[in-house]
Formats: structure tokens, sequence, C-alpha cells
């Protein structure tokens, strides 16, 4: 019992200071005092944001659709159809966009960053960097750390726009409704803290994906089996504690 | 005890060093001294310390007790002056050759585009390379992996080069052609050579000195030609049964014991 005390300690401990390695190194390389590779965060930026936008539109777009049709079908059948703008617009801005973009994002772009950095563990790759005097947090965490912060609010908020649009289609086709009541109805719903809240919770979100991800990537040992089982563990971790904070935002933002 | 009192000119100066993983200890106080110029051979069966030692050197692992001393300083590691060869090359996979071999100056601060191109590809011509500047390092084969990554731990010019079993998954005329190379460079640059291998072709064509380990201790310090005369019986066994194929099959009782 105590020895398990223990070890939680040490890992909550571990896991403290390598966030503090993490913003560390961000700072040295916003500064300029450590280098990473020129580019770097812009390949990163590719990688993780642009390439993963499609999917995360076609998924979010599928279930505005999902969601529009269930909502506009009961609110129909209290005459309340118009409420569907209200409903998707809230819903989408305030929840199902940003978490939803976290879970995809932890699951593609997590596992990636994760699979990346264990392979270069287990072949050396990070040993070698750090005998030429490279800072690992600057070189390798800081450029997708800052990649997934900037690409996550703006993914969140493109996918909260997709669901919203998916609802568009329903109310359209399905309960009669025109485009400039929607946008109308919508508007009114949508303030501009919610905008501001699904940025700050995307890129909270992006953080701790990002930190999960660089976090189990390097402290990865072994063989190749070992990058498909930290892979694994950064998917589960991620989504799990995306949910969690959003749970806590939910709590602090709309109790 | 100042190992620079004794020995001020040796490039590398270990003494002492006593290092292990969790509680395991791996090395029991073991010393080296790489002179300048010199090659030095560190073998050994397998789990018998030489990697634990290399890792310590280079400051990967934090050594529980000893002195490491490098180029007459036994503070933190100045990267430029050393040069490591991985041993699978360890290139960093999402760069190109020609970007891996720069990478130690980008890190000095030296821009991508001009100086340190310069200085790249002169180094990857040196070890035969230059044609690899665009590839990846996935599209290489073993041999041109080594050599692209010996071209980037040379490109700082360091003063020390620590090989990681360079031989490993080459086949024989690939790892006598990379013995070859690295006694070339050792040559030209005048640099030290620690180098950690199991090849005894190898061993004959580079070594100056050999550092023996046994189980986390050393048990042999000297030349070849020593180890071969009047080595501990476990060293000349090393080498007879590697020289010879027919004694290939264990000849000694502690060979056959659990």
């Amino acid at each position: 019992m105590g020895e398990t005390a223990w070890d939680t300690a040490n890992r909550w401990v571990t896991a403290a200071r390598f966030a503090v390695t993490m913003l560390v190194g961000l700072v040295r390389v916003s500064t300029g005092s450590r280098r990473t590779w020129p580019m770097a965060t812009w390949r990163q930026l590719h990688e993780l944001g642009t390439t993963a936008l499609p999917v995360v539109l076609l998924l979010t777009g599928l279930i505005g659709l999902t969601l529009a049709l269930l909502m506009g079908q009961q609110l129909a059948q209290y005459g309340a159809s118009i409420h569907l703008a209200t409903l998707m617009g809230v819903a989408f801005i305030r929840e199902v966009g940003p978490l939803l973009t976290a879970v995809i994002l932890a699951g593609r772009s997590g596992s990636a960053i994760t699979a990346e950095l264990a392979s270069m563990k287990v072949q050396e790759e990070v040993d070698a960097l750090r005998t030429m005097g490279a800072d690992e947090a600057s070189f390798l965490v800081a450029p997708r750390l800052l990649a997934l912060v900037l690409s996550t609010p703006i993914l969140a908020l493109l996918a909260s726009i997709c669901g919203i649009l998916a609802g568009l289609v329903i109310a359209m086709v399905q309960l009669g409704i025109s485009s400039d009541t929607y946008f109308q109805v919508l508007l009114e719903a949508v303030e501009a803290k919610d905008i501001l809240f699904l940025w700050l919770k995307s890129a909270v979100f992006a953080s701790i994906i990002a930190f999960l991800a660089c976090r189990i990537g390097l402290a990865t040992h072994g063989g190749s089996d070992a990058v498909g089982r930290a892979t694994t563990k950064t998917v589960v971790a991620g989504i799990f504690w995306t949910v969690i904070a959003d749970c806590i935002f939910a709590l602090v933002l709309y109790l | 005890m100042n190992a620079s009192s004794t020995h001020p000119e040796a490039a590398l100066s270990v003494r002492n060093l006593r290092a292990g993983y969790g509680s395991r200890e791996i090395l029991k106080g073991v010393s080296l001294e790489v002179m300048p110029g010199e090659i030095r051979v560190l073998l050994g069966g397998s789990g018998c310390g030489k990697s634990t030692m290399l890792r310590n050197i280079l400051g990967l692992e934090k050594p529980w007790s000893g002195s490491i001393r490098i180029l007459g300083s036994d503070g933190p590691i100045e990267h430029g002056r050393i040069g490591v060869l991985f041993q699978n090359g360890a290139l960093v996979t999402s760069l190109t050759v020609g970007q891996n071999v720069m990478l130690p100056l980008v890190l000095d601060g030296v821009a991508p585009k001009g100086a340190a191109e310069e200085v790249a590809r002169a180094r990857l011509s040196q070890v035969r390379m230059g044609h690899a500047w665009n590839l990846f390092p996935g599209e290489l084969s073993g041999g041109m992996r080594k050599r692209a990554a010996l071209a980037r731990a040379l490109v700082r010019e360091p003063r020390i080069l620590f090989c990681d079993e360079p031989s490993a998954g080459l086949d024989p005329l690939t790892s006598r052609e990379l013995d070859e190379l690295l006694q070339e460079l050792r040559d030209s640059l005048g640099l030290s050579v620690v180098l950690v291998t199991h090849e005894l072709d190898s061993i004959r064509t580079l070594a100056e000195r050999i550092l023996y380990l046994h189980q986390g201790e050393v048990l042999f310090d000297g030349t070849l030609p020593d180890a071969l005369d009047h080595g501990p019986d476990r060293v000349k066994d090393f080498f007879a049964r590697r020289t010879d194929p027919a004694n290939a099959i264990p000849t000694t009782t502690w060979e056959v014991l659990p």
C-alpha cells in the first residue's frame, strides 16, 4: 500500500518535472536561446494540423447531421423546430466541436507523436541528439506542443462550423427552416465569449495531448513492441484526461 | 585521486567508475585512459558493462561514483569536442542525410544554408557519401547509414570519437571498409577513438590498446599482443574462439556452467 502510494507520488513528481521541462523548452525555443531544426514547427503544423483537417471535418459533419436529425424530430413534436439552430450552435461551439476535435487528435496526432518519439528513443536517435548538445525539450517537444496548441483551436472552430452547417442542412431539408432564420437564431444564441472559451478549451486539450504524447514517447524503453504499447497508452490517456478537463471546464464555466 | 596530476596528457581519463541501473551495480570501479590520437577498444561478453560505461562517459547516465575527465575537463561535456557513432547510426529519420550531417552545426547556431552546408558536404565526401545528400536514412544500406553517421560525428571536428559497435549488422567487406575509414580519419584528423566492438578483425586492424571487461570489472588492460601472450585465460579464450572456428564450441568448464 505504502509502496503504491510512493510510486504514484513519484509518477506525479516526474510528470510535473516533465511539464516544467516542456515549458522551459518552449520558452527557450521562443526566445532563441536553444535551437531546433529550422521550420520544425511548420512541419509539425502541417503533419498534426493540416492533414488532420479532412477527418475532423468529416466526423464532426456526420455527427452534426445525426444530432440535428434526432433533435429536429423531437423539437418538431413540440413546435420548437427553430430552436435546432440554438441547440446546434451552443452544443457545437461550447462542447462537441472542441471535445470531438480533441478526441480525434488524441487518437491521430497524439499517437503519431508518441510513435515517432518512441521510435527515436529505441533507435538511440534521442541519445544521439543529447550527445550533440540538443535539448530534447526544445528540439523535439517544443515544435510539437506549439503546433498542436496553435492548430487545435482552429480545427475545433472549423469542426464546430461544420457541425452547425450539417444542422442547417437538416433544418432546411427536414424542418423547412430557411438559412436566414437559422443563422439569425444561431447568432442570438452564441456569444463572443463562447468562441473565446472554445479557443481556451482547445488550447488546454492540445497541451494535455502534447504533454502526454511527448512524455510517454520519450519514456519508452525496449524494442518495437514497446512503441506499440506506448502509442496505445497515449490514446487512452489522451482521451481520458481530455474528458476530465472538459468536465472541469463545464463545471467552472457553466455551473 | 586527481587523474590530471598522474596523467595530464590523457584525452579521456575514467577513474574508479561505479554505475548501474536501479539497485543493480553494473560497473564496479572501472578505470580507463585514452591517450591523444590513440585507438582504444573496449570489449567483453554481453552484459559486461561496455555500453553502460560508454553511456556514463557520454553523460547519458549519471555514474554512482568515480571521475570522468574528458580533454582536461571534468565538468559538463563540451559537445563540440566529442563525436559519437551509435550502433545503428541513429540518424534522425525525418531529416535527409545532408540535414543530419549539418545538424550539430545548426545546433551551434550556424545557418543551414551556407557555411554549415559547405562543411557538411566536405565531411560527407570524406566518408565517400557525397552522392547521398538528399536521401533519407530509410533509403540507405546499413554501411551507408554508418558512414553518414560518421560524417555527422566528425562535422564539428571533435577531438575524441566514440564508436559503439560500428561493425554490428555489416557484412565483413563493409565492416573492413568502415575500419579502414576509421583508421584513415584518425590518421588525418589526429583523433582519439574509443571503440566498443566484438569484431576480431576490427580489433586487429584498429586496436592500439584494449580494455577487457568482465562482470563490470577490468580483466585486462593492455595491447593485443600482451593479451594473447600474458592475458588471463578468459581473454585468451575470447580471441582463440573467434580466431579458430573449430574452437567456437565451448571448451572450458566455466563456459558450460549456467
